[in-house]
């Protein structure tokens, strides 16, 4: 699967599922949003966001602690481009 | 060999009080609180259930809703666990962790309508004939989890309806599970009056305008109020001269229950003469007054090792910060109620080998067995010892559980504080909860009774049900 359209699949569910939420970021999502400094991610958003992942691409065995982890702790930030770039690592 | 499909299906209505239990509802019934309640029980039928081995919410609801133990449907808990090279990943059960099929699909797939509300694991919701409502979900993803994607729009037509305040907030969950400040007491018991007008009222839309053979709704209000406000339900703690304080809350709890039994008695109503009713509860609740970090006592045996970053202390969470290469047996969180056993099944992995298991878990639950309170070693009494039965199951992760369920004023605590690794005191009161060595604390209010969760009495489940056969019995 080709990064753009990990990308694109990627923005639309983010889009879907902030659509009721006030975050006031104005600019369009893309990879250098941030879940949590720019869509007011909180952890259970995060879970909601990996649950809607595996919905979309029909895949739970997706490693996500790579992406959330680092060192056995969690990360304070992750951005649209590291979670398209893991996708893609991974989908592929 | 196809399901033939049933022609006809009694219309049904179950009604779920989270942690309903008759100490918080027979004294109301008798002081003629709960008519509704009282009359449904004069021409029903009524016993007490046993709850799943860890009588908690997820596992328990789960069980109601698949007719299987947490061993067969795989939910233990709210969280579960994966333990990879990285560390530990915790995340939400939800829907899809279910091992069984459910009482919804069961009735969708021999062509009856269902409707199911605010119950938990219900989220991504299934396709089935019906509607889905699913609790236990933040709103900020209860437009995306309801079923069929167009009833979130017809739900937000209805005059009041508030996402926010019908979904499960976090923060609020978690301060319910500590002690919640006076002054915000009442504000609490109040949101909760609200909410369930919210589920009656959504349940009400629905059972006129998308009509189901089996129509469900959850009120788990009762287990929240329950939470923070059992010494102003539970005749036994209340003051002989109360306060304006407990005066107030006493009242505003009566007018929960109250409210709630109004919306019971309208549904019953609405749902006809015809329709076969059930009211039942997952858990029963109680007061309790020691807690156990069971993470401490495994520590203590070896057993766990806490994770620390630069020489610093985990700060408190959701669930625990362990060392994962040095852990073989913990509780993930303050709700697990039980030991989690890893097995190494390969070696080089972390874990009690395959082949000890058994004799692991069972040396466990002998040393569950013989711990003792402080206070009741010289007194040598075995009533309030620990008595641990085993629930086996395995986990998605592949974990085999060991669930220990103690006897009722006990509860394993799990969730780590940072004043839980405070260095030992130079004396005074062993149980002050700050000793390094000892595992037994005081409800953190250093009250002897807070209104929390009864992690040992499995027999408190209320189920009452009745048809119109079965009236007069």
């Amino acid at each position: 699967m080709e990064t753009q359209t990990i990308l694109t699949d990627l923005t639309n569910i983010l889009n879907d599922l902030t659509a009721d939420w006030d975050t006031s970021y104005e600019e369009g999502i893309g990879p250098a949003t941030r879940l949590i400094g720019d869509l007011n991610f909180e952890s259970i958003d995060v879970v909601q966001l990996i649950t809607a992942v595996e919905e979309h691409f029909r895949r739970r065995d997706l490693p996500f602690e790579q992406l959330l982890m680092k060192e056995g702790q969690y990360v304070d930030e992750v951005s649209v481009g590291e979670m398209v770039d893991f996708l893609a690592k991974h989908l592929n | 060999m196809p399901q033939p499909k049933v022609t006809s299906m009694q219309r049904t209505l179950l009604i779920g009080l989270d942690g309903a239990t008759f100490k918080v509802l027979d004294p109301l019934i008798s002081q003629g609180q709960l008519p509704h309640l009282a009359e449904l029980l004069s021409r029903g039928v009524r016993a007490e259930l046993l709850s799943t081995p860890h009588p908690l919410t997820p596992p328990a609801w789960t069980t109601l809703m698949t007719g299987r133990l947490p061993g067969n449907h795989g939910i233990f808990d709210f969280l579960r666990s994966e333990i990879r090279p990285g560390g530990a990943f915790f995340t939400l059960n939800d829907f899809r962790d279910i091992r069984c099929e459910t009482i919804w699909s069961i009735v969708s797939r021999a062509g009856g309508q269902i409707t199911s509300l605010n119950f938990p694991l219900m989220a991504p919701p299934p396709k089935i004939n019906g509607s889905i409502v699913p609790g236990l979900l933040s709103w900020r993803h209860l437009r995306r989890n309801v079923h069929p994607p167009e009833l979130y729009d017809e739900l937000k037509s209805l005059p009041g309806f508030s996402a926010n305040e019908i979904s499960w907030d976090f923060e609020h969950e978690k301060k319910a599970m500590q002690i919640i400040a006076d002054d915000e007491l009442e504000s609490w018991v109040r949101f909760h009056v609200v909410r369930e007008k919210h589920w009656f009222d959504i349940t009400k839309h629905l059972m006129r305008n998308r009509p189901a053979d089996l129509t469900a709704v959850m009120f788990d209000g009762v287990d929240k109020l329950q939470h923070s406000c059992w010494r102003f339900l539970d005749e036994a703690y209340l003051s002989e001269n109360p306060s304006p304080l407990e005066q107030t809350m006493r009242e505003l709890c009566l007018t929960y229950f109250r409210e709630l039994d109004g919306f019971i008695g309208d549904l019953v109503t609405l749902a006809g003469d015809d329709a076969r009713v059930f009211i039942a509860s997952d858990h029963g609740f109680g007061p309790t007054e020691t807690v156990l970090r069971i993470n401490k006592w495994l520590e203590s045996l070896g057993h766990l090792k806490w994770q620390t970053v630069d020489d610093q202390k985990p700060k408190a969470g959701h669930f625990v910060a362990l060392d994962w290469e040095r852990t073989i047996a913990y509780a993930p969180s303050g709700a697990t109620n039980g030991i989690h056993i890893r097995v190494a099944r390969q070696p080089g992995e972390v874990g009690v080998p395959i082949e000890e298991y058994s004799q692991f878990r069972d040396r466990l639950g002998e040393q569950l067995r013989e711990l003792k309170h402080p206070d009741r070693r010289a007194a040598g009494k075995r009533s309030d010892d620990l008595r641990a039965s085993l629930s086996r199951g395995r986990t998605r992760s592949g974990t085999r559980s060991y669930v220990g369920a103690v006897r009722p004023r006990v509860l394993l605590g799990a969730r780590l504080r940072t004043d839980d690794l405070a260095a030992p005191s130079s004396g005074g009161d062993p149980c002050s909860g700050r000793n390094l060595c000892c595992p037994w604390t005081r409800n953190s209010s250093g009250q002897d009774v807070a209104a929390t969760i009864d992690s040992g009495c499995c027999r408190h489940a209320v189920i009452q049900s009745w048809s119109p056969d079965s009236r007069g019995l």
